[in-house]
């Protein structure tokens, strides 16, 4: 179960970054860039806690997996304040 | 242990500055994917919360993974909505066109 | 800001539809005649309007559903198709229109702006859009 919603995170993921990529070369509205590596972070983040949890549950990925998602959701943050006006 | 602490609640926060930022625009454009992705963020917001106060080794911690999962529904449910949304021709639920 | 607002469905229809004054005057001159079909030239000499700009217009409310274009032409013709809440929508558009233009330009002008702020918004959400072609054949 705990596997499935990993994988489900991290398909979702990727599936936003890549909207928002092909959004950004349509458009080139530079708040779809920052939110697509927004997205980038949460997938590196979900597919290594797929990876670390049920692939090598013995090894501890936290700060490969943790500290993508925060750079990301900063990126997004940025953008959201200086690219959405 | 308090550097992931600490990691985890810029996390909490980042999440939620950018789930009000998120609000915000759904104030501005009227698209319910903002509402969606705002009710994302902040479920993330507090699944990055849930881990920094659950103890490790409580049985409990499985269950923020759940909050994990709520949080990518609603991102699919919101992608799902705006292209439901798509297909009719009602102007109250297309309006950022 | 107005002293007496537009109709809530006035106003959704004109954020969601009317992006200038030739989508509001092809918009308003199409519907008195449901049945009948017209060029972007006939259009454009009956209204006075730049060709171009009421051709662009004609194509984002065919794309929008309002209006059908008919193929088997050599130049394509646009009837009028919209049904349901949006024709009664643009029925009272009509009306407020004839009672009182300056109102509707107003607030026509008002949502440009609006639009213009939010077009990163609106990129945004259209990234989401995952069949982008459907969108333009309506």
């Amino acid at each position: 179960m705990a596997e499935a919603v990993y994988a489900l995170c991290a398909v979702t993921s990727v599936l936003c970054m890549i909207l928002l990529l092909r959004g950004y070369l349509e458009t080139r509205t530079r708040l779809l860039f920052w939110a697509s590596l927004c997205f980038a972070g949460f997938a590196v983040n979900n597919v290594l806690l797929f990876i670390d949890l049920v692939l090598l549950p013995n090894t501890d990925l936290f700060w490969w997996r943790t500290v993508p998602a925060l750079v990301g959701v900063s990126l997004f943050i940025y953008g959201l304040i200086w690219e959405a006006e | 242990m308090l550097a992931k602490q600490f990691l985890w609640g810029m996390l909490t926060m980042a999440h939620l500055v950018a789930a009000l930022l998120l609000l915000r625009f759904w104030r501005l454009s009227r698209d319910r994917l903002f509402l969606f992705f705002a009710a994302a963020f902040a479920a993330l917001a507090v699944n990055w919360l849930g881990l920094a106060l659950i103890d490790p080794q409580l049985e409990l911690r499985h269950y923020v993974y759940l909050i994990r999962f709520v949080a990518f529904v609603l991102l699919i449910a919101g992608i799902a909505d705006k292209n439901r949304r798509r297909t009719g021709h009602d102007p109250s639920a297309s309006r950022t066109r | 800001m107005l002293p007496e607002a537009l109709p809530q469905q006035v106003q959704s229809l004109l954020r969601a539809y009317v992006y200038s004054y030739e989508h509001l005057a092809v918009l308003l001159w199409v519907q008195r005649e449901p049945g009948r079909e017209w060029s972007a030239q006939d259009l454009a000499s009956n209204l006075q309007l730049l060709p171009q700009l009421v051709e662009a217009a004609a194509k984002d409310l065919a794309a929008a559903g309002l209006l059908v274009v008919e193929p088997p032409m050599d130049v394509p013709h646009y009837r009028y198709t919209a049904e349901g809440a949006t024709a009664a929508g643009v029925i009272t558009l009509a009306l407020e229109y004839a009672e009182n233009p300056a109102r509707v330009i107003q607030f026509l002008n008002a949502s440009a702006i609006e639009r213009v702020r939010n077009s990163a918004l609106r990129a945004f959400a259209d990234a989401f859009v995952l069949n982008k072609r459907g969108r333009d054949n309506g």
